[in-house]
């Protein structure tokens, strides 16, 4: 255990930019996933448990493995932050959506947030290799 | 020769800096909340009910200005409906009520979509008008804020319904004796799958209020035949029976729907919140269901213009004079 809390933050303080990406769209999605548990719907919290069980799985396991982690989470958050993006984009110019409660989440907030999780996401994608884990 | 090579290298970096700044500050700026601070009603509304009745629809859709020119054009987006919420509260201030917020979020209707996108959010805002005599039991009076479609004035979907509501307290908070609380509630969001009367249901709970009966009003201002005649419909068969009573006084005809509160999942109308969990509840207004109702529902052709004044002021007789019994019984 020692050891890998130590190996662990010897990564971090070697790459303290693609520490701050991985951990500010775990965190982002974690804080989501615990505000939807506490109003009743659990889906949010039961994906952001799954992905983080597997970042420590592969972190522990290889490099290899660990860079695959990364890859697939990167997809999904360019494909979650793309989605939104592109409906922000509808809503604006093509047609607007009819509830009010999506179209509040379709503003410039929403948007700093999709681009900040796409820049992490495409940042981590591009430096998922240089990553070396193994204990 | 290296300081002329770090040039560049030190313009890049000042750029990304700056590029830097300037993201922080918008995401500072955005995340910003636009609070009116001035009060909307300067003045007192009229006393007259008619007039009074006229100036908050007016002031709900948008015809006429707030006291701080602000125009509340419709209550659909969530910066307009927290406007229209700001105005309710002031107008239970008006009648010497102590105006309450809930606020609520609740998750989407498919757990997928909760993944993409934030809850539902939004603000109820709700009044006890406190019984003269010691009691526990709550008479809940609800009527919608919120508007359908974007840029829908919503005047008589449901400003009609406030109206009528302010007006019946207004008389019951005149009254020397009353054997029950009335609480006012204004619901959210009625337009976007009853999130905001599911959410007060859970108040309710939580206050562990003794509720006596729940009645709902949603659109009171059409009455293209000139007949008076209004729509009730509830499970209850005490509820009905003192709404016909009284509306024969006013002679004023009762179109009647009979609810079976077994399976029943509707979700078009604040009152079908309440069926389900076996609530005393009634819902009235113009007839939708029977024909006699506005055909501007949801959009921007629902303005102050095209409200029946007339209907408004016979129906909030008539409902006054039923909640002044339900008080006093």
């Amino acid at each position: 255990m020692k050891t890998l809390t130590n190996q662990l933050i010897k990564v971090i303080i070697q790459n303290r930019v693609f520490t701050f990406c991985l951990g500010t769209t775990l965190l982002f999605f974690l804080c989501k996933g615990i505000l939807y548990a506490l109003i009743g719907s659990f889906v949010p919290l039961l994906f952001i448990i799954t992905i983080l069980s597997l970042f420590l799985f592969s972190f522990i396991k290889t490099s290899g493995t660990f860079a695959r982690a990364v890859t697939m989470w990167s997809f999904l958050l360019i494909l979650w932050s793309a989605t939104r993006i592109l409906l922000s984009f509808i809503n604006q110019f093509v047609k607007h959506v009819p509830e009010g409660h999506i179209d509040g989440q379709l503003g410039l907030t929403s948007n700093l947030v999709s681009f900040t999780i796409l820049i992490c996401s495409l940042y981590m994608l591009n430096n998922r290799k240089s990553i070396k884990t193994c204990i | 020769m290296g300081f002329f090579d770090n040039e560049p290298r030190k313009g890049a970096i000042n750029m990304r800096i700056l590029l830097i700044l300037i993201y922080l500050v918008v995401t500072l700026i955005s995340c910003q909340r636009n609070e009116v601070n001035q009060k909307l009603i300067a003045t007192d509304l009229s006393d007259e009910k008619a007039e009074y009745q006229q100036q908050i629809v007016s002031h709900l859709s948008g015809e006429s200005s707030l006291s701080n020119n602000t125009i509340i054009n419709s209550r659909w987006s969530e910066e307009e409906r927290n406007l229209a919420a700001k105005y309710l509260r002031e107008l239970l201030q008006q009648l010497n009520i102590e105006p309450q917020k809930q606020n609520y979020f609740s998750p989407n209707l498919n757990p997928a979509i909760d993944l993409l996108i934030g809850p539902y959010r939004g603000t109820n805002v709700y009044g006890v008008l406190p019984a003269t005599k010691q009691s526990d039991e709550y008479i809940i009076l609800g009527s919608h804020y919120d508007t359908g479609k974007r840029n829908a004035p919503g005047a008589i979907d449901n400003a009609t319904g406030i109206a009528l509501i302010y007006s019946v307290v207004k008389e019951a908070a005149e009254m020397k004796s009353r054997d029950k609380n009335i609480v006012i509630v204004f619901f959210d969001q009625e337009e976007e799958e009853l999130i905001g009367s599911k959410a007060f249901l859970n108040l309710i709970k939580d206050k562990g209020w003794n509720v006596h009966s729940v009645h709902c009003f949603d659109m009171v201002g059409w009455d293209e035949d000139k007949d008076k005649a209004i729509e009730i419909f509830s499970p209850t068969e005490s509820l009905r029976s003192i709404y016909k009573e009284t509306a024969l006084v006013h002679d004023i005809p009762i179109n009647e729907i009979v609810i079976d509160p077994i399976g029943y999942d509707r979700s078009s109308t604040d009152f079908d919140a309440f069926v389900p969990s076996g609530y005393n509840v009634i819902g009235a207004g113009e007839l939708f269901y029977h024909r006699d109702s506005t055909p501007y529902k949801d959009t921007p052709d629902d303005t102050f213009m095209t409200v029946d004044f007339n209907y408004l002021l016979s129906t909030s007789d008539l409902i006054a004079d039923i909640i002044k019994k339900l008080v006093t019984r």
